[in-house]
């Protein structure tokens, strides 16, 4: 069986889950010997494309081209031009020949890429990664004003984006419906996302939910971490904390979805015996990237709060797993919905119990008093005694690590079972 | 040329005094009834004589050798046509084709240059003066009028002698409004004639306005207080561009006496301007229908153009098309985004014609097209208007195009979910129960937008006849796939035989920028006798007044409404309450139709 992956950019070109997600798996199916090719084409600039034509090859591997197509309008995610992306995808399945084509986003490909792909009779399989569908405010499900947003309809979307009528939602949804019925099978990694979208119209007898799979060689490495039980071997040295102090970790952007203001105003609302007990280390990119008012926020709370908390900007993704290591907890503070955060199936696989807010995805993936605790989402107050509670904890939960690892493992092999159906088809 | 071979002539036209006065003969004599007007810009339009009279042309009847018979001896006649009717079209400055029309057929023609008469001017004056006389011996003109240009009296008249201010003056697109007042004006009875002399108030077109601030200040002055009405509110609607001043004249049973000349600055904002002319008219209440007309239609009668556009295939037809599909497109050119993923819903025996009607548009929507040409599924052609037209001339352009037996006028914010509805309205048409069918159509939350039209008298409208969308707003039933008869449907959807609408007269261009055209449209098929059928389904959307609300503010979408509602009145008042005929003739080719009984009741 031969697989074309097409995602929306190269996890070490752009650094998002879903990008991630998508490559972690093109890995798992080299590996495979059912499959005889697999090749992960990505979305990229053509700065990063790096010359005149439309697609080359990222380092020069033959099985990662890279493709930069022509930009897509501003709401409808519909092709500026179509004539030449056709042709871009055209020549690209004419190169890979593949049985199936596995899309991991239309975002910056645009909605063509479905009815161009069912054109040139190629079976596709689509995984959601959030709600763009849906969801005009980054897919993400969750009001201007930040309230959670349980189901869009056009008058109350036009509430959120006033300078768009209703009609002009009704039509972006149609639009949506009408490209996403180009897929013959759609995967989500989590019940909780399936479930929106199969409210909103997707029909779930061909539709599943797969966990994303996180890359073989990081299950590797999990496996030779050994740790688990709270441990912390394998942390890095400029995290060495006193031991008596219960170490919380947060792994993620900074930006104004991922909550990591909600976490810093819980600290000040914590008891100074608690703050004792607890050292929070965030680790987060692109603050540099957020609006002028929340980086003042931020960096001003970060500021007021440097004697419990400490911010150690970026970090590498290859370092995640030793970095984990060294923290007793991992939080997830984030305000909307999620979907399967993969920082959480990372904390799990170092065998790291999380707190995460009580909503969507993340308590999907995390069952409270077993491998977690939840807190009410965007709650300060809720997050403080939640961490007033693990502080005073004297055990952590123990996590099985290997059978994280195995869930992994069959998560890959379950795609392959749907490339294989769909290919029958 | 040798004129005894010729049996009749448009010798001149004069335009002055708020008419077009024609001068012509014909022999032998008719009476004129309508006058069809090709202006500079190639615009054929037909217009009613508003007053006519006949005169003895000697010099013809000499060169034409034709005797002395007493029964024929007035071959000459003057016609005159209301200027105001003549709004966008292109008359000064250019020849002008004409031609004269009694009981349906053309008794005279000619090409002119139409005379003026400028307070200030003095070219072809003797001329000038010769016809202004003789329309006012005919009596189609206030013979002091034709004196006050003869002795051109208003040239040096600079300062008007009593108080006096202006307060507010904007351009519209044919003329200008003036608000301000003058001391003791309703008292004074003054008459006001644009500089141009294309516009004559009479005082009893005058809108006066109590104006207590403006009678503390005579009081103050100690002047003569004859009465608070001292506000005053003009419309020079027609006049020329550059236009920007007026003669005050003192009126009285023996002359017309120039005692100010007037010159104003003008201000901006159309949506600021109408508003106050709406308050200065109406009271906050819209304007009588003759004040309106006055008053607002200058701010929308924009220049009228022939229709001149290109029609690029950008899939070009394989065979005949079923049916066309017909799109205006005006401002929001995004909505092509959900027609192109619309027409992959249809087979390729439909036909979809995108007319750009909006010129600022053209290049974006090309551009899409173009890049796009791989993905379309269906005959597709961009038809590009040169100005912007409007909706009806859109339709009617797109309708000229198509190559389909049946037509679907369609309106870019439409939804059609599936072929079936409109392949089965397309069968009840064949089968010949109904000349028009519309579609119920619903809002984006499943609501009714259209199912029917039907008229109502509005106390806000002085109780003209409004179209009514009944139900709306409310769920639908399910009695999908069922038809039935309706007095109107809209033109957001609606399907006709192409035949039949051309035979009908297309859409009518009387009305404004798209609105009550589908209501004329349907008002013409039933007083041919045709019948109107609404095709009931739960499959089509129209998110109404998505492009229409990008036309401009609010008080210009209310007085464009209203002045469409007017002129909609004024043709089918009569047939909608009586079921007589219409006002006025709703076009040519329907009174011909009608006469001749070629379209018929089924």
């Amino acid at each position: 069986m031969r697989v074309l992956i097409i995602s929306h950019g190269h996890p070490m070109l752009s650094a998002g889950g879903a990008e991630r997600a998508a490559y972690s798996l093109f890995e798992h199916l080299k590996k495979h010997r059912a499959v005889s090719a697999v090749v992960f084409a990505a979305r990229a600039t053509p700065e990063q494309v790096g010359h005149s034509a439309q697609m080359g090859l990222f380092r020069g591997r033959r099985d990662e081209p890279l493709i930069a197509p022509p930009p897509a309008d501003w709401p409808s995610l519909m092709s500026l031009d179509y004539n030449e992306l056709y042709k871009a995808v055209r020549e690209l399945l004419a190169w890979t020949k593949p049985n199936v084509v596995h899309v991991h986003h239309f975002a910056f490909w645009s909605l063509d890429l479905l009815e161009i792909l069912y054109r040139l009779g190629t079976r596709v399989v689509f995984t959601f990664h959030e709600y763009m569908a849906i969801c005009q405010n980054f897919g993400q499900m969750i009001k201007v004003d930040r309230r959670l947003c349980e189901a869009s309809s056009p008058a109350e979307c036009h509430a959120c984006f006033p300078d768009f009528t209703p009609g002009q939602f009704f039509l972006r949804e149609q639009i949506f419906r009408s490209y996403l019925s180009y897929c013959d099978f759609f995967i989500a990694p989590s019940r909780f996302l399936l479930s929106r979208y199969v409210s909103w119209g997707v029909d779930p007898d061909v539709a599943d939910v797969v966990e994303n799979p996180v890359s073989p060689a990081i299950l590797a490495r999990c496996a030779a971490l050994k740790s688990g039980n709270g441990g912390r071997a394998g942390a890095a040295a400029e995290l060495q904390r006193a031991a008596a102090r219960v170490r919380i970790g947060f792994f993620g952007q900074i930006n104004k979805f991922k909550g990591v203001d909600v976490l810093l105003r819980a600290v000040p609302l914590m008891s100074e015996q608690t703050k004792a007990r607890l050292e929070i280390g965030i680790h987060g990119a692109n603050l540099d990237q957020q609006e002028d008012a929340f980086k003042a926020e931020i960096s001003s709370l970060l500021e007021a709060n440097d004697d419990v908390i400490t911010f150690y900007g970026p970090y590498e993704n290859h370092r995640v797993l030793e970095l984990m290591s060294s923290y007793d907890w991992i939080v997830v503070p984030s305000i909307w919905w999620e979907n399967s955060p993969v920082v959480i199936q990372e904390a799990h696989l170092v065998g790291k119990p999380v707190l995460c807010a009580r909503i969507g995805g993340m308590a999907e993936k995390v069952a409270e008093g077993h491998n977690g605790r939840y807190f009410e989402p965007g709650n300060p107050s809720d997050l403080a005694r939640q961490l007033a509670c693990i502080a005073e904890e004297t055990g952590f939960p123990h996590i099985d690590v290997q059978a994280q690892i195995a869930a992994h493992a069959k998560a890959a092999e379950r795609h392959i079972e749907i490339y294989r159906r769909i290919a029958r088809a | 040329m040798n004129r005894a071979e010729v049996r009749s002539s448009v010798d001149h036209a004069v335009a002055f005094a708020n008419s077009l006065i024609i001068f012509g003969w014909s022999y032998p004599p008719q009476e004129p009834q309508f006058v069809t007007i090709l202006d500079g810009r190639s615009n054929s339009t037909r217009h009613r004589v508003a007053k006519f009279k006949s005169f003895p042309r000697p010099d013809v009847r000499q060169a034409l050798a034709l005797g002395s018979s007493a029964a024929d001896e007035e071959i000459g006649f003057a016609a005159a046509v209301d200027l105001s009717a003549l709004l966008g079209l292109q008359v000064f400055g250019s020849d002008v084709g004409i031609s004269v029309e009694s009981n349906g057929a053309a008794i005279a023609s000619g090409t002119v240059s139409v005379l003026m008469a400028p307070i200030d001017g003095d070219a072809d004056s003797s001329l000038t003066s010769v016809y202004l006389t003789l329309a006012a011996q005919l009596g189609l003109l206030d013979t002091r009028l034709s004196e006050l240009i003869k002795t051109r009296s208003g040239a040096d008249a600079t300062r008007l002698a009593i108080s006096h201010a202006i307060d507010f003056a904007g351009r519209s697109n044919s003329g200008f409004v003036v608000e301000g007042w003058i001391a003791n004006a309703r008292a004074s009875a003054f008459s006001f004639l644009s500089t141009d002399g294309l516009v004559f108030i009479p005082p009893s077109e005058v809108i006066y306005k109590a104006r207590a601030d403006v009678t503390e200040h005579l009081r103050a002055e100690k002047q003569a207080l004859l009465t608070d009405d001292h506000g005053v509110l003009l419309s020079f609607a027609h006049c020329l561009t550059n236009t920007d001043s007026f003669l005050v004249l003192r009126d009285d049973a023996r002359s017309l006496t120039p005692i100010a000349r007037i010159k104003v600055a003008f201000s901006e904002g159309r949506d600021r301007l109408l508003e106050f002319v709406s308050h200065a008219v109406g009271g906050g209440k819209f304007p009588r229908p003759a004040q309106a007309k006055k008053y607002y239609l200058p701010f929308f009668v924009d220049a009228k153009r022939a229709e001149e556009f290109t029609v690029n295939w950008i899939k070009a037809p394989k065979s005949e098309a079923r049916v066309s599909i017909v799109v205006p497109l005006f401002r929001e050119y995004r909505f092509i985004f959900s027609l192109l993923t619309m027409q992959k819903k249809f087979s390729d025996d439909y036909e979809w014609l995108f007319v750009s009607d909006d010129p600022t548009q053209h290049q974006i929507l090309t551009h899409i097209l173009e890049r796009r040409s791989y993905a379309l599924s269906c005959p597709t052609a961009l038809i590009v208007n040169r100005f912007n037209y409007g909706y009806a001339a859109s339709n009617n352009i797109g309708a000229s195009v198509a190559r389909g037996k049946t037509l679907l006028f369609m309106n870019s914010d439409v939804w059609v979910d599936s072929q079936a509805a409109i392949d089965r309205a397309e069968k009840i048409m064949g089968e010949n129960s109904f000349q028009i069918v519309g579609f119920r159509l619903l809002y984006e939350d499943g609501t009714i937008q259209h199912d029917g039209m039907s008229f109502r008298h509005s106390n806000l409208m002085h109780n003209l006849l409004l179209v009514d969308h009944p139900r709306k707003g409310t769920p639908p039933d399910d009695d999908i796939g069922s038809v039935t008869e309706v007095p109107a449907v809209t033109g957001a959807l609606l399907m006709m035989g192409k035949e039949y609408f051309l035979q009908v007269g297309q859409f009518d261009r009387a009305y404004i920028k798209g609105d009550f055209e589908d209501a004329d449209l349907c008002l013409k098929v039933r007083w041919l006798g045709g019948r109107i059928g609404l095709y009931k389904t739960n499959d089509i959307y129209h998110l109404e007044r998505q492009s229409i609300r990008l036309m401009g503010g609010e008080s210009s979408r209310l007085a464009l409404t209203y002045l469409n509602c007017i002129t909609f009145n004024e043709r089918w008042s009569n047939f909608i309450l009586q079921r007589q005929a219409p006002g006025h003739t709703p076009g040519a080719n329907v009174a011909q139709l009608a006469a001749q009984k070629k379209v018929r009741a089924v």
